[in-house]
């Protein structure tokens, strides 16, 4: 066909302009093919199953025992009581093949040897952890909260550290290309997505100048988010110029529900002395150099302190997870004499490496001891019935609740669950908002006595499976810099109210509900 | 080095509104570095922009232009939905007519009888007089369709015009 003959026809597409966009194309069909290849296996062990099922009856009592014991392990289980209550009718519904379908989801099995060489690690780590100056906050509610971190998590409450907020995915990467490139011994980047672009390759430019000058580079990437954004070729090119990759639970094409824990981190730490993290990925559309879906509102936070070594120590424990080897951590340390504020700063982690869902359980906290004001920022809004609750209770009490949420959404389902549950909230005095033309990627916490600033969704997702990272903080600068945000990003935002909440979109959000304890 | 000096995009736009969308992207701080025809579609061109990297107010310029964005596109939006309702009402007479001929055309086939013959008569009547009152009525909605979709493109524009405004205010560019 000659060219004039092909330019004889109108393009199909209806936009007046489109700006540059991520095509994800190929990353999507690879999930997509490694999907139906688990669904595959899974539709022959039960096909297999029911077969056996069919020739002898003694496997149908066998499945009916099978599927109360798994109904008893579930219920004396850890997990929250709604993915109880899901799990319980997914055994019962389909006994046949229930319990089968449960002993695939569970942790304890899968995870089991992970977690076994994750206790390893922290205990060969915590042993070179230095000691720090203790930190003696005024207020009896910080005092309770580092407390418990210390407890849960063993999280060390710093203070003599220096934190700055960014507002913006493009600020926070300035700051960070800028430090970057004054480097002399390390820098660790730990990201649950890092993509090809502008961004990354500002980033290959210092990095690999860096690497020639002898700093030591790594870079942890997850799987499942640089599908298709992290070509293996850029990947050849960085493991070429002397930069250490790994990657994070890589995605095969086996039955196995661990598929679905990830490393949703995004950890930045600078010879010792400065660390960074926030909501930000590494990727052209967190600095809005790329338009996925409209405004892209982002965040972060730097810390210079003591503190930074909180952060070192979450990355090399990572990192020896997946080398399987034991780094050398007081190289890594920092001493630091400058006195600075006197705040608590205390950088912490979740994940399925620890007991228990610290995120969480510090959220619920928190906003429990909200008195006069709890600020909320994210993307999605998936909690459990506890922190609903007590979002509400708030609420009711007279604590001005405000959450963020975005108006254009990434994932529609995820999307449709969040809006149900502000509707509810909303009922209850809880001013939801909706920051017009944007999506709303930061996950910020700021309640009247502290803030939390990291890559923590208020979802089940990074409360119960994902990896997580975050600051805690009482330092009153950043609180009102993190405020400052927050007043801005209210002007720019639409009360959720104005819309109606149809019938439809009621019950396909009750559908969602069900299944998102599982997501 | 200019990857890290400037800032860079690339737009892809319908060809009559090129010209617009490029005064706009000035007024944001953009410059044109490339202009293309697109190698499939004569309605379709690719434009390359790029600005200093370093710029004040630069989250709240980014801010507006996305709203810059989707005001476009919701003119384009607003010029698809003119003729909709329009087409729709006339696809919709166009098939009740359509049916009265086939069943006057039918009862013709059996002209045993008179009485059938002047029904098949009538039904070609109705299907005329459909037809009539269908283009007549689809011609009214088109007409009140343009008028409000126009205006709400007019509105649309002047919207652009308001954040182009307030681009130019952010940048210090006085009027």
């Amino acid at each position: 066909m000659s060219n004039r003959s092909r330019r004889a026809s109108r393009s199909p597409d209806k936009s007046v302009i489109k700006i540059r966009t991520e095509k994800n194309g190929f990353g999507k069909l690879k999930v997509g093919a490694i999907a139906l290849l688990v669904l595959l296996q899974l539709c022959f062990f039960i096909y297999l199953y029911l077969i056996f099922a069919w020739i002898s009856g003694v496997f149908m009592l066998i499945a009916f025992i099978l599927s109360v014991i798994s109904c008893i392990f579930l219920l004396s289980s850890n997990r929250s009581p709604a993915s109880k209550a899901v799990w319980i009718f997914i055994i019962l519904i389909f006994f046949q093949v229930g319990y089968f379908l449960y002993f695939l989801s569970s942790d304890k099995y899968f995870f089991r040897k992970s977690r076994k060489r994750y206790k390893k690690i922290f205990s060969y780590s915590d042993e070179r952890f230095g000691a720090y100056s203790v930190c003696e906050p005024s207020d009896c509610r910080v005092k309770e909260d580092i407390e418990f971190l210390k407890k849960s998590g063993g999280f060390t409450a710093f203070s003599q550290t220096d934190a700055k907020y960014f507002s913006s995915g493009g600020l926070f990467f300035d700051d960070v290309l800028e430090k970057i490139s004054k480097a002399e011994k390390f820098v660790f980047i730990e990201f649950f997505i890092i993509s090809e672009g502008v961004l990354l390759e500002r980033f290959l430019h210092i990095l690999t100048e860096k690497v020639k000058s002898g700093v030591d580079v790594r870079i942890i990437y997850d799987d499942l988010g640089c599908h298709g954004a992290f070509p293996r070729r850029v990947r050849k090119r960085i493991r070429n110029c002397g930069i250490k990759l790994m990657t994070f639970n890589r995605l095969i094409p086996a039955v196995n529900l661990m598929l679905n824990i990830r490393d949703h981190r995004k950890l930045i730490i600078i010879d010792g002395k400065t660390a960074y993290t926030g909501g930000a990925n590494l990727a052209d559309e967190y600095t809005n150099e790329a338009r996925l879906y409209g405004y892209w509102k982002d965040g972060g936070v730097r810390v210079e302190g003591p503190a930074v070594d909180g952060f070192t120590l979450m990355f090399l424990r990572q990192h020896d997870y997946l080398t399987r080897k034991l780094s050398d951590y007081e190289k890594y340390f920092n001493h630091f004499d400058k006195k600075r504020n006197a705040s608590v700063a205390v950088p912490f982690s979740c994940g399925l490496d620890r007991d228990g869902f610290i995120g969480k359980e510090l959220y619920f906290n928190v906003f429990s001891r909200a008195q006069k004001r709890l600020y909320l920022m994210t993307p999605y809004l998936v909690p459990d019935e506890a922190l609903l609750s007590m979002l509400i209770s708030k609420a009711l009490s007279g604590v001005d609740v405000r959450i963020i949420l975005p108006e254009i959404p990434d994932k529609p389902y995820v999307y449709r669950i969040t809006r149900n549950n502000a509707a509810k909230l909303e009922e209850s005095g809880v001013k939801i908002y909706l920051m017009r033309d944007s999506f709303v990627h930061s996950k910020l916490v700021l309640s009247d006595y502290c803030a939390i600033i990291g890559s923590i969704n208020l979802d089940m997702r990074s409360f119960y499976q994902q990896f997580e990272s975050a600051l805690y903080t009482d330092d009153k600068e950043l609180m009102a810099e993190v405020e400052a945000d927050f007043e801005r990003t209210f002007e720019e935002c639409r009360p959720q109210g104005d819309e109606k909440n149809t019938l439809v979109n009621k019950a396909i959000a009750c559908v969602l509900k069900i299944v998102s304890p599982l997501m | 080095m200019e990857l890290f000096e400037k800032d860079f995009i690339k737009v892809k736009s319908k060809r009559e509104a090129a010209e617009h969308l490029e005064r706009c992207y000035g007024d944001f701080g953009w410059s044109l570095t490339e202009k293309k025809d697109d190698k499939l579609y004569y309605d379709t061109v690719h434009m390359a922009f790029s600005r200093p990297h370093g710029m004040p107010y630069k989250d709240e310029l980014q801010l507006l232009q996305v709203r810059l964005e989707l005001a476009f596109n919701k003119t384009g939006k607003y010029a698809r939905k003119k003729p909709l309702n329009s087409l729709i009402c006339a696809f919709f007479y166009f098939v009740s007519a359509l049916l009265f001929v086939c069943c006057g055309a039918l009862l013709i086939l059996f002209k045993s009888d008179i009485a059938l013959i002047i029904s098949a008569s009538a039904l070609f009547a109705a299907a005329l007089f459909t037809i009539a009152s269908g283009s007549f009525i689809s011609l009214k909605i088109y007409r009140s369709d343009l008028k409000t979709y126009d205006d709400l493109i007019d509105k649309t524009i002047a919207e652009i015009e308001v954040l182009c405004k307030k681009a130019k205010r952010l940048r210090g560019i006085n009027e």
